[in-house]
């Protein structure tokens, strides 16, 4: 019968077919020249990425190495850097990697070394809290590349409106709360705060979080156990529940509001005051994003807590890293990198464009400052500023944290039994790893 | 009846439009604004400055190349399966399904390691390849269907005729099997060009396809809506287009299906 | 003594088949063994490369005691079954609709199609925006009719009906095409006697119509709840999992241990229980509902 051997030619074709006709790669062979003229480097899609669409020309003027940036969507940006880095690709010279999993990263050994790379000049202008988040077992692997913060925006006319004015502490926070929330101007309904309670990508935490480190409380004591049931950490939550649950001053689908929501509430004008991001300044506090409210806009630092007769304060800082893969195959061109980002002269251009880098000098620089106006106040804010804890089991105490402050928020837990549930869970896994016996 | 179905189909394809030319600050107003300037900033940034048609195209390539090898190996094994009794053939259809019931998640690791190896990694054609995973479980279990309705009567009549199978299949089966055939196609073509966790996985910048890049407007510190919305509508457009000219053969399958028992 | 002809015709039908055998091992196989490997072993990720410590069936133990797993179960579960009879009475009636002569048919054959283009992320953009508490036009539309606006993102019952809405729109049309295949190869003298003999529409529809579309709705059925049971894009971006979990599907869980909480085995474990979970359906299905006239 001739339909066999035409069904297995058929076959046969076909898959040999695919395979040639792709079978040019996509990879190209490293550059065997000593003088490195070209890197790819992967970012965020956003801001970071439109920051680097500019800032490389500088790059690429200042040092003759030609960026070529791949950009990386938030959706699968766990799995997509989580691959690369795990199967040994050299497809990346440099990546943006959220801090939270740069311990993790970092243990795994797919991270190459930046010890030496940066000099001893260079390494004393760069803030010292923020530059050590780049260590791992001793030494360096990555370079802080953003050091952000909250701030607590508010709306200046609302608050004057009520003779209120913006709040220092937390109960003044809620007392502006409760007067500025219920029916607006076109008899929709007001809010005193807005926040973020859901769990995708741990949205909560990276709002709660400032009202936990702002209440004086804390994750992990000096010997790394769980301290975060500790009476203000309880507080804190409590704190964050009842305005929801009790005094009604956030919208009631805070379950659903991100960090994009958050600007959305605040600058359509339905939300008087937000604890929110310094990236949110530019949308918040510029005629072209926020024409309702930009003028309107005030803002300052997180409210502080009276705690024990002392005032603390404090706020959630990131620090999303700058490293190389160990498998780039052009290491000289990414130190060059590194050295250039960590540098004034970098910097300074990284901070113009939008982005918070973490070497002081480009603080007091009056370019910077003229062009970016909320730098005013974010030498302060850095002072008080608090990450959470930098450890290869980040990613999966961070998962924990969220799940339950989650569930407090929507009732289902009061905010003591979740507080505790976190500390147990915490101190199993800890203790597993042999942090403390 | 059908003005309402029309309203029901066509509303959120309305809202993404308005979206997609509203000025970003209005988007959160209420009332919903029906009446304001349309802002084509969006619409010029995906256009333009994303190149928007460059994933496009990679988005059309890999689906076209995926709904072909889809077709060919799918058709070949329904029929096989369909058409023959013989041992294992239970155990290869649950096989042919075992390709499309993986979460995509728990493979995109192993599979780019073997890409790797292969030297494909970081190119459009391993996407054709493991966008295959789909098409052709999907086309061979939808082909079965429609081949099992056909009587074998008419194959083995061409036979007798003087043709051999193949040309039986060819000459009689195709042609009555055009209305599955088709929305087979629009089917694996459409899973293809949605797909999105194995393009971020497998390909990267420029090679990558329309869902990942509208995916990359959802970011860290802002999701910019109206991009979304305008990549969205002028994705809509092809498909669209695409959609209206097959369905013609969808009709003139009506006619083709008479058979004479 | 087999002659050589027979024994081609007993080997024509694996030459048939040989393109998806050649298919199914070079793309199945080794990510398979790779994660039932990662299922035995308790992997963090950044033990992806070192492998972790061997846990036997630990991790299959330790799902089964994780309430979130029975929440996805039940939340897959529900999804899935409404969403599928949803679309199937959906796309049937448009499949009968579209099949009958009528006035700019082609026209309306492609905006039938329409909800299928669009991109998961588009889609549920679109219908997040339009849910949204605050400023979604649907909750605006409710309040101008007098209503209660609707937590439809964020209260457990609301997101679960979002996500239902978000994925019967898109995917109605799915069933819809294939029944309209369907209909439209049914050869029209089988009911043209019928209506010579005076039979009315509704009888034609079930005793001729349905009997002979029925393989095709085994069909459709088959692989859509196939689809919502794996389904992800749609809750993800709609409700990424849904006010404390409540629109957890399965894959968004598997996502959530293996991505974000960085537990690579416990992830493939859970990997491994929806692959044979699905494989029993499929089993178990293809016993009662043969797609061919055998």
């Amino acid at each position: 019968m001739k339909a066999s051997p035409f069904a297995i030619g058929l076959s046969v074709l076909l898959t040999v077919a695919s395979f040639s006709a792709f079978a040019s790669g996509k990879q190209e062979a490293p550059s065997s020249g000593s003088a490195p003229r070209h890197i790819v480097l992967a970012v965020f899609t956003g801001p970071e990425y439109s920051n680097m669409e500019i800032t490389k020309n500088v790059f690429e003027k200042q040092t003759g190495i030609s960026i070529t940036i791949d950009q990386i969507g938030r959706s699968a940006y766990e799995a997509k850097f989580t691959t690369e880095l795990m199967s040994g690709s050299h497809a990346w010279d440099v990546l943006y990697l959220q801090g939270e999993s740069f311990q993790a990263m970092a243990k795994a050994g797919t991270l190459h070394s930046l010890q030496d790379v940066i000099s001893k000049k260079v390494q004393s202008e760069l803030i010292p809290a923020a530059f050590q988040k780049g260590y791992y077992d001793g030494k360096l692997y990555a370079l802080v590349a953003n050091w952000h913060t909250n701030y607590y925006y508010y709306r200046k006319d609302l608050l004057a409106n009520d003779g209120l004015t913006p709040a220092t502490d937390w109960r003044e926070f809620l007392t502006n709360a409760q007067k500025l929330t219920g029916p607006g101007p076109n008899g929709q309904q007001m809010y005193g705060d807005v926040y973020r309670a859901g769990t995708a990508n741990n949205s909560i935490h990276f709002n709660f979080s400032n009202y936990f480190l702002a209440f004086g409380a804390k994750w992990l004591n000096s010997k790394f156990q769980p301290v975060m049931n500790s009476p203000q950490g309880i507080a804190a939550l409590q704190y964050y529940v009842d305005l929801k649950n009790k005094y009604h001053v956030v919208p009631p689908d805070v379950a659903a509001v991100g960090y994009s929501e958050l600007n959305q509430y605040f600058q359509s004008g339905r939300v008087g005051q937000v604890i929110q991001w310094s990236a949110a300044y530019p949308v918040l506090m510029t005629k072209a994003q926020s024409p309702q409210t930009y003028d309107k806009t005030g803002e300052t630092l997180v409210p502080g807590h009276h705690l024990n007769g002392t005032y603390v304060r404090g706020s959630l800082a990131t620090n999303d890293m700058w490293i190389i893969p160990k498998a780039s195959q052009r290491v000289a061109g990414a130190d060059a990198f590194i050295r250039w980002m960590a540098s004034a002269a970098g910097a300074k251009e990284w901070a113009i464009n939008g982005d918070d880098p973490i070497n002081s000098l480009v603080y007091k620089d009056p370019e910077v400052l003229k062009a970016r106006p909320d730098y005013a106040i974010a030498g302060t804010a850095d002072q008080y500023a608090g990450t959470f804890p930098a450890l290869p089991e980040g990613p999966q105490l961070l998962s924990i944290w969220t799940d339950n402050l989650a569930r407090a928020v929507e009732g289902q837990i009061t905010a003591k039994q979740a507080m505790d549930t976190i500390a147990a869970k915490w101190a199993v896994i800890l203790k597993k790893d042999g942090y403390y016996n | 009846m059908l003005g309402l179905i029309v309203l029901i189909i066509a509303f959120p394809v309305f809202w993404l439009v308005r979206t997609a030319i509203l000025p970003g600050s209005d988007l959160a107003l209420l009332p919903p604004v029906l009446r304001f300037t349309p802002d084509l900033h969006a619409l010029r940034i995906v256009f333009v400055h994303d190149q928007f048609l460059q994933h496009f195209f990679n988005s059309l390539i890999v689906a076209v190349s995926a709904t072909t090898i889809g077709l060919c190996v799918g058709f070949s094994a329904a029929y096989g399966l369909s058409r023959f009794r013989y041992h294992g053939k239970a155990l290869l259809s649950v096989l042919i399904l075992c390709l499309y019931v993986t979460p995509p998640i728990a493979m995109i690791l192993p599979l780019y390691v073997i890409f790797q190896h292969v030297g494909l990694a970081g190119n459009v054609g391993s996407l054709v390849l493991a966008h295959s995973i789909f098409t052709v479980p999907l086309s061979t279990w939808m082909m079965r269907g429609f081949i099992a309705r056909l009587p074998v009567e008419m194959e083995e009549a061409a036979t007798i005729d003087g043709c051999n199978r193949v040309q039986g299949i060819i000459r009689i089966a195709l042609p009555l099997l055009r209305p599955g055939i088709v929305a087979t196609m629009v089917l694996a073509f459409i899973y293809s060009w949605n797909d999105f966790i194995y393009a971020v996985i497998l390909t990267s910048g420029s090679d990558t396809t329309l869902p990942v890049m509208i995916a990359g407007y959802i970011t860290n510190k802002a999701t910019y809506w109206g991009r979304i919305a305008a990549a969205g509508t002028l994705v809509i457009a092809p498909p669209f287009i695409f959609g209206f000219l097959v369905q013609r053969h969808l009709a003139e399958g009506l006619s083709a299906g008479a058979v004479k028992s | 003594m087999i002659g050589r002809a027979t024994r081609r015709r007993r080997l024509t039908p694996y030459y048939f088949a040989a393109p998806a055998v050649i298919y199914l091992f070079g793309m199945w196989i080794y990510p398979l063994i790779y994660s039932v490997n990662l299922s035995l072993h308790q992997t963090e990720i950044y033990q992806l490369m070192t492998g972790g410590s061997f846990v036997g069936l630990g991790n299959f133990g330790e799902l089964f005691q994780y309430n979130r797993f029975w929440n996805s179960l039940r939340v897959t579960g529900i999804l899935t079954g409404v969403c599928v009879g949803t679309e199937f009475l959906l796309g049937l009636g448009l499949a009968i609709l579209l099949n009958t002569a009528i006035v700019a048919r082609r026209v309306f054959r492609a905006i039938a199609i329409i909800p299928l283009m669009l991109t998961p992320v588009v889609l549920g953009t679109d219908f997040k925006i339009m849910f949204n508490y605050l400023y979604g036009v649907v909750n605006w539309a409710l309040t101008t009719v007098g209503l209660q606006p609707v937590q439809w993102l964020s209260n457990s019952f609301w997101a679960m009906v979002s996500v239902m809405i978000t994925e019967i729109w898109n995917q109605s049309s799915f069933v819809a095409l294939i029944l309209l295949a369907g209909l439209q190869s049914i050869p029209t003298e089988l009911y043209e006697s019928a209506f010579v003999d005076g039979a009315n529409n509704f009888r034609i529809f079930w005793s001729i119509r349905l009997p002979l579309i029925l393989p095709m709705i085994f069909v459709a059925v088959f692989w859509r709840t196939i689809a919502v049971f794996r389904i992800f894009d749609v809750p993800y971006i709609v409700t990424s999992g849904g006010p404390v979990f409540s629109t957890e599907a399965l894959s968004l869980l598997v996502n959530d241990i293996g991505y974000q909480a960085g537990q690579m085995g416990l992830a493939a474990a859970l990997s491994l229980i929806m692959i044979v979970a699905m494989i029993a359906f499929a089993l178990i299905y293809n016993r009662f509902f043969r797609f061919e006239n055998e």
